[in-house]
């Protein structure tokens, strides 16, 4: 489980640049794609819902965001790019709050503490979005298990009987 | 002119606002000048030196697609630029679609591998180009006529490299096609690119694999006759078990009214086999004369994604036993690039099968007039025809276990223009049958993302890739009506299908369209039926509630 404890005035800052913060990190996640990948793509649809999912459940249960966090995962755990480069999608959250933050400097708006607050925030996601992505791949070696299991299923069952 | 291909506005609003490669916002400098890269996960282990030597094929050794040096033969370019000759002369098609393509950008974004993986090269229109561009700098004349965007390219090893991955990143489903001014059809472009490919010894396990069991044993896992029949036997049985009905098909059987054929996945795999016996359960409803052959155990023809010549060899069989059996007519199963191959190529290739006879349903004399020529029905049409007459004794209520909705398979919809019948007939099996959204079914349909011969294990990301607008629209009917059940009447959507759901939309199973008739099949002198074809339980049917019936 989840445990972020995602800083209060960060959250705000999301909830009240939501717009704003989506469209920029979704425009960043979709230049990960050799190529960017076009937004009007099922693909980067699926982003723009999965990305906006993650934001609205900071400051919710440790469930839901641990879902939204699959969601986006699964997605970028099958590309053609490195984990590191999927690895750093927080990192980009990160970067585009500081410059949202109203004002000059994030830090007047925002007092040291909470930054903190908020930085360990998006380490402890970037390592919970690194467990999704190793149990995603995972699931692709469970996967291709199970698909040439089904493919002699006759023969099994031949060799059980 | 195809019934999508856009308005002249449309074209110029898609124009001005899609990335085009004509606009230069994908400069071919860059396009083509990317080297391409193999690592895990993007490639098919090439064929066995033994099996390309079995089939005759070219240049039989051990490489892999991420050695530096593919070992091609001596004179390769000049064994590519005949081959090409050869072709552009044999099919017309191949050098219309070349020359055609004005580069209107409207095929870009059709693709299923261009939607999954954002690649530019995974343009139709730049797939295409990778031929185009050495035929423009080989055949002058077509410089000449072609004021090109992207300049003519010199034939390199890299360039046999990038052919490799991208006409292995088309599943020749030909949605693209459905899009185009012109009705240029990219998937033939590929199987051109395959066949150029194979001429050098470039190629693909999975497919030499199937192919060389094929030409041996009749069937792509090498299955011997005797293997056939003990599987088929073994269904029957647990038809038995299952709904005390004692069935007991027969093979080989000369004299037999009907031969039916279907793909070898329906007789070894899981779900196939309860697609089979669907099939079993409904042959022996209506009391069909019919035998099944372990000659001719396979419908599908992985040969068709070699070339023509190894389609032609590998489908040959269908008439040979039909003839040698002497039945009447051939009933095909359920497969998609079986019917491709039966429905544009048959004929002319091992035709005319005038030994067979225009097949005529024996139950409600319905003439297939559609099948006057190839002599081969198939199953989706001959089952709503039996629906459409009344024969059937249908309990519905017997599916409302499952949520469902359809996945038109490329092959059966766009290949041959099947989009009715399958829907009437899950449409009189179950009362939960939802629609994807429109764009995505009927001759829009998405491919499954593992056609044309590239579902194998080691290619999974690409499949996942290529199969995600697939899967994007079953999670809409899953979010929306809870649909939990994808039916399909194709072997290798049951066989990859599974694994896409199980990635992107867990909780959804496959089904075939066959396994659902055969749950709803009332059939005489039955046992009471509690559980479906996998042995689940149906809904409302349990053992201690009365009869619903
Ligand atoms: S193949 Fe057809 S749709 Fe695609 S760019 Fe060429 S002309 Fe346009
Ligand atoms: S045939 Fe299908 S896979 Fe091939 S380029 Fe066209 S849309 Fe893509």
């Amino acid at each position: 489980m989840l445990n972020l404890g995602m800083n209060k005035e960060a959250v705000k800052l999301i909830r009240d640049n939501r717009r704003e913060v989506l469209e920029q990190w979704h425009s960043r996640v979709l230049s990960f794609f050799p190529g960017k990948m076009q937004s009007a793509t099922p693909i980067a649809q699926a982003l723009d819902d999965g990305l906006g999912n993650i934001l609205d459940s900071f400051g919710t249960t440790p469930e839901t965001l641990g879902n939204a966090l699959a969601g986006v995962v699964r997605i970028l755990a099958v590309q053609n790019f490195p984990p590191s480069r999927a690895m750093s999608l927080f990192f980009e959250l990160k970067s585009i709050l500081q410059k949202i933050a109203p004002g000059t400097s994030y830090k007047r708006q925002i007092k040291q503490k909470d930054w903190d607050e908020f930085q360990t925030g998006m380490e402890h996601l970037t390592l919970e979005a690194f467990d999704s992505y190793m149990a995603h791949r995972e699931k692709i070696y469970q996967l291709k298990v199970e698909e040439s299991k089904r493919q002699t299923f006759m023969m099994q069952r031949g060799a059980k009987a | 002119m195809p019934k999508f291909a856009p308005k002249l506005s449309e074209l110029k609003k898609e124009f001005e606002e899609k990335p085009s490669l004509l606009k230069g916002d994908y400069p071919d400098k860059e396009l083509f000048d990317t080297p391409v890269e193999f690592r895990d996960g993007n490639w098919c282990y090439p064929a066995k030196p033994e099996i390309v030597e079995d089939l005759g094929f070219a240049n039989p050794r051990k490489w892999a697609p991420t050695d530096d040096d593919w070992k091609l033969p001596d004179g390769w370019e000049k064994t590519i630029k005949d081959g090409m000759k050869d072709r552009l002369e044999r099919f017309r098609s191949f050098k219309l679609f070349l020359d055609t393509c004005v580069r209107c950008g409207a095929c870009a974004d059709k693709c299923h591998f261009f939607l999954g993986t954002g690649d530019p090269k995974n343009m139709p229109v730049a797939r295409a180009e990778l031929i185009r561009s050495v035929y423009r700098n080989d055949f002058p004349l077509a410089e000449k006529i072609l004021k090109g965007f992207s300049g003519a390219r010199k034939l390199t090893p890299e360039v046999i490299k990038e052919w490799h991955m991208y006409f292995h990143q088309c599943t020749e489903c030909r949605r693209c096609s459905v899009f185009c001014p012109f009705g240029i059809d990219t998937a033939e472009i590929t199987m051109m690119g395959r066949e150029l490919l194979h001429l050098i010894g470039v190629n693909n396990n999975w497919i030499l694999g199937p192919v060389s069991n094929c030409n041996r044993t009749g069937n792509h896992l090498g299955i011997e006759p005797h293997t056939f029949v003990q599987n088929v036997e073994s269904l029957a049985e647990d038809i038995e078990d299952l709904t005390g009905v004692a069935i007991e098909p027969t093979f080989n059987r000369k004299g037999a009214e009907v031969l039916f054929i279907t793909p070898s996945g329906d007789v070894f795999a899981d779900p196939g086999v309860y697609t089979m016996m669907g099939y079993l359960l409904l042959f022996e409803h209506i009391g069909l004369d019919y035998t099944i052959s372990t000659y001719a155990s396979e419908g599908g023809n992985f040969g068709f994604f070699t070339s023509n010549e190894m389609a032609k060899k590998l489908n040959a069989k269908m008439y040979h036993e039909a003839k040698r059996l002497g039945v009447k007519w051939i009933l095909g199963g359920e497969c998609g690039h079986m019917w491709r191959v039966v429905h544009q190529y048959m004929d002319t290739m091992n035709g005319p099968a005038d030994f067979l006879e225009q097949p005529v349903s024996p139950v409600t004399g319905t003439k297939f007039s559609n099948a006057a020529s190839t002599k081969m029905v198939h199953i989706a049409e001959f089952t709503a025809d039996l629906i459409k007459h009344g024969k059937l004794k249908l309990d519905p209520k017997r599916n409302n276990h499952l949520k469902t909705t359809f996945h038109d398979s490329c092959n059966i919809a766009r290949g041959m223009g099947m989009l009715e019948e399958p829907r009437y007939i899950l449409n009189n099996v179950c009362n939960t049958f939802h629609e994807m959204p429109e764009n995505t079914i009927r001759e829009q349909t998405f491919c499954c993302g593992s056609g044309s011969g590239i579902n194998t294990e080691e290619y999974m990301d690409i499949r996942l890739r290529g199969g995600f607008p697939r899967a994007n629209a079953v999670r809409h009917v899953k979010e929306t009506h809870d649909v939990d059940s994808l039916v399909t009447i194709c072997a290798i959507d049951r066989a990859t299908l599974p694994a896409l759901m199980n990635y992107w939309n867990p909780g959804v199973s496959v089904y075939g369209l066959h396994e659902l008739v055969g749950n709803a099949l009332v059939m005489e002198g039955e046992n009471k039926r509690t559980e479906d074809l996998r042995e689940d339980p149906m809904a409302g049917f349990e053992d201690e509630e009365d009869d619903e019936d």
